[in-house]
């Protein structure tokens, strides 16, 4: 008791101060994963969300051969091996459960899934058939195919690849970037060729600038990007390079994926990834076979769940926490955090209360505080007015707001809500609301 | 493993730990120095013979008790400095448990919220005031100034300003007392302690430096406007009055001030201005409530000169 106190004063007197989240990380191994004895593939892995099953159980199935697609997106399985049953998961983006293929990996290597291709001197078409037939996703929090990504509607001038991470304490990306330097060159400059881009960009930390220079060696030009969280972000990344919307934003992962895809003939397989521990230690980086749950990982990294504390899928900024330890993990997660039960932040629905600190951490300089209250009240229309859409939803307001209160919601709130009185408005007749996978509560 | 209930919500994960009652408790704890020098400035019992003397002419019972009678009414009548602190203080935080039952609101009065409002009216007022002038005035602040908008949050005028309004406009001898000034404005060392409070808030990090500094420097610049720049006028804009105080822990209430740094310079510009502008010309001895809540209820008006928006979707 007096010891809760005596913290509180400590607290209470260490004040206010601005979070600095910085990204360039210590080096931490890649360390392989053991594979299951299950693999799960949610249908939910693919962003459409629609579609059936192309496999029943009992089937037998083969790298690349297509598990669930729609549209322009498809799943295809990474690993030989038998269908076991087609079930639930639940969905690693707090949506509601959905199906999900389970699958038994044969022993052994994994077969090649494809013919091999010459990254360099392979005509377009054929990369773009082999990405496509990859299922290749961007790795976002709400991913698209990496197709579409790399052709914006309103043209291209330049293709970011993203080496630095893009959440505090996550080094996956860096990781892969340190150990595998000429492939993620390679890799870069082929993803530049398939999206015919005027000129591809790595995107390393400011301290690596010239490391990077010399290992690019004038086949992708480099990005220096201040390491400190939320300036690796997509969309802020894109700012930094061109035009606003002509500059797409792709992962290093996602492009030694194609990469491999289209020069070893491998199925992406693998998805790495950071652990995080409840001290915001990064524990270490895993290569996690595509399919293994929340609880490999956590097991692997040594930590111990217990009742009340937060498990979350993605960064400390933007990830999802999960209600369970069997969420199965997708290409689309770049870390997994722990977080105790003391160090749980509470949210609150107290009345904002104008301190202006939301402002100061904004990135992008919106008015948070009038976004938060408008949404609150519903006033969604008046939130245009003060450039909601431009919110790339980092977080920081909600970091540092002294009120506790979920910002980051109340402005994804008003976003679906102004995207469906959009919809209403045109008149699209049947035209379905994209599935929302954003409430994680 | 497989029974865990963890706890779920959105992101962001990592918070930091700031909190309203840590701030309210941060306001507090910087103006104790100033609540217990200001009270020793005055002597911490009430100067009752004194005091009842300078009373009998404004209050009939005082007047029979202590003329016609021969009794020495003043410790009926006023509490003395500490007293009146902490009746304040009380009296705020059962106004605002008592404003919370009344609204059917959830009880959140030990935010430390009211104590603050309770404290900075306790500070403006001058020890010889009369205790029940005490009670009226914080539960006019708290029920007139801050439940009835709505609470925390909600008000667009500092609600210790109000209630010291209403009290200066009802009562203008009981709070006015040119013998005896305001417990917060008693000395220049209470004053000086006052600023030292304001650093350490800034340094604390729950307020920014802008909105002080261009108080004191729009009272300053005004000043000189007025009366010249060797004038002892301008000393005494801010020794005399509530300048510093306003500066540091009233025009800082983030409820009723911009969110944006350049909005808060002009703020506090205003607030300055007006400070100077009502005491040259004014009725009243201390015009600096009167400018704050001005510049209160125009403060969404000066947060609309805010920075443009970085744009990153087309």
């Amino acid at each position: 008791m007096l010891q809760e106190i005596l913290d509180s004063i400590r607290e209470t007197m260490q004040g206010y101060k601005r979070p600095v989240f910085p990204l360039d990380t210590e080096a931490l191994p890649i360390v392989d994963l053991a594979r299951p004895a299950e693999l799960c593939f949610p249908r939910s892995a693919i962003p459409v969300g629609g579609g059936q099953a192309k496999v029943k159980a009992g089937d037998e199935v083969v790298p690349g051969q297509l598990l669930w697609s729609e549209g322009d997106a498809a799943l295809p399985c990474p690993v030989a091996g038998t269908v076991k049953s087609v079930g639930i998961a639940p969905d690693l983006r707090g949506g509601a459960s959905g199906p999900a293929i389970c699958v038994e990996p044969a022993d052994g290597e994994i077969p090649l899934a494809f013919e091999k291709l010459d990254p360099v001197s392979a005509p377009v078409d054929a990369l773009v058939e082999r990405v496509k037939a990859a299922g290749l996703l961007t790795r976002e929090p709400d991913p698209v195919p990496l197709l579409r990504a790399l052709h914006p509607k309103a043209g291209l001038d330049a293709l970011v690849v993203a080496v630095i991470d893009r959440e505090p304490g996550v080094s996956s990306s860096l990781q892969l970037w340190r150990e595998n330097t000429a492939d993620s060159v390679l890799a870069a400059a082929l993803l530049g060729r398939i999206a015919g881009a005027p000129k591809t960009l790595v995107a390393v930390p400011e301290s690596m600038r010239a490391a990077a220079e010399s290992a690019a060696g004038g086949k992708v030009g480099v990005l220096a990007v201040p390491a400190v969280y939320p300036e690796a972000l997509p969309p802020l990344l894109a700012l930094r390079a061109g035009a606003v919307g002509r500059v797409p934003v792709v992962g290093l992962e996602v492009a030694l994926d194609a990469l491999y895809a289209v020069r070893d003939g491998r199925a992406v397989a693998t998805k790495c990834l950071t652990v995080i521990g409840p001290d915001r230690e990064a524990i270490g980086n895993w290569r996690v076979p595509l399919g293994a749950r929340m609880k490999h990982v956590l097991e692997a990294a040594g930590l111990e769940p217990a009742d009340d504390d937060k498990i979350i899928a993605g960064g400390p900024m933007r990830g999802f926490a999960q209600y369970t330890v069997d969420a199965v993990l997708d290409a689309g997660v770049d870390a997994g955090v722990l977080i105790r039960r003391a160090g749980v932040g509470p949210i609150t629905p107290e009345a904002c209360i104008n301190c202006g600190r939301c402002v100061d951490a904004c990135p992008l300089q919106l008015q948070v505080q009038l976004l938060g209250r408008y949404a609150e009240f519903g006033y969604f229309e008046t939130t245009e007015e003060y450039d909601i859409d431009q919110c790339i939803e980092c977080g920081l307001c909600a970091a540092v707001c002294t009120a506790k209160r979920p910002l980051v919601q109340y402005i994804k709130l008003a976003k679906k809500e102004l995207r469906k009185a959009r919809l209403e408005r045109t008149a699209e007749a049947p035209a379905p609301e994209p599935e929302l996978q954003e409430e994680a509560s | 493993m497989p029974d865990t209930l963890f706890t779920v919500g959105a992101g962001p994960h990592w918070r930091n730990k700031t909190s309203i009652p840590k701030m309210n408790y941060l306001f507090i704890f910087f103006l104790l120095p100033v609540a217990v020098l200001g009270s020793i400035a005055h002597g911490f019992g009430p100067k009752a013979a004194e005091l009842g003397a300078t009373y009998e002419t404004v209050n009939p019972l005082v007047r029979i008790l202590t003329v016609e009678m021969g009794v020495n009414a003043g410790p009926l009548w006023m509490i003395g400095a500490f007293g009146t602190i902490a009746l304040a203080v009380g009296t705020a935080i059962l106004a605002e448990y008592a404003s919370q039952i009344a609204m059917r609101q959830p009880y959140r009065a030990n935010d430390g919220h009211a104590a603050l409002m309770g404290l900075l009216m306790g500070l403006l007022l001058p020890p010889s005031v009369p205790w029940w002038v005490v009670v009226v005035g914080v539960a006019i602040a708290i029920f007139i100034g801050k439940a009835v908008f709505g609470g925390l949050g909600g008000y667009p005028m500092h609600p210790a300003a109000i209630g010291y309004l209403i009290l200066l406009v009802s009562w203008p001898s009981y709070v006015v007392t040119p013998e005896y000034g305001s417990i917060a404005s008693s000395h220049e060392v209470v004053i000086a302690v006052t600023a030292l409070g304001g650093i350490g808030l800034w340094m604390t990090g729950y307020i920014r430096w802008e909105t002080p500094v261009a108080v004191l420097l729009g009272t300053l610049v005004t000043s000189l406007a007025f009366w010249g720049p060797l004038d002892g006028q301008i000393l005494e804009q801010f020794t005399q009055g509530h300048v510093v105080l306003l500066a540091v822990f009233m025009a800082t209430d983030s409820t009723c001030s911009p969110a944006n740094r350049k909005a808060m310079w002009l703020h506090g510009l205003g607030i300055g201005f007006f400070v100077v502008l009502i005491r040259a010309f004014g009725v009243w001895p201390d015009a600096a409530p009167f400018a704050l809540v001005l510049m209160n209820v125009m403060h969404p008006l000066v947060d609309r000169w805010r920075p443009q928006v970085r744009k990153v979707v087309a």
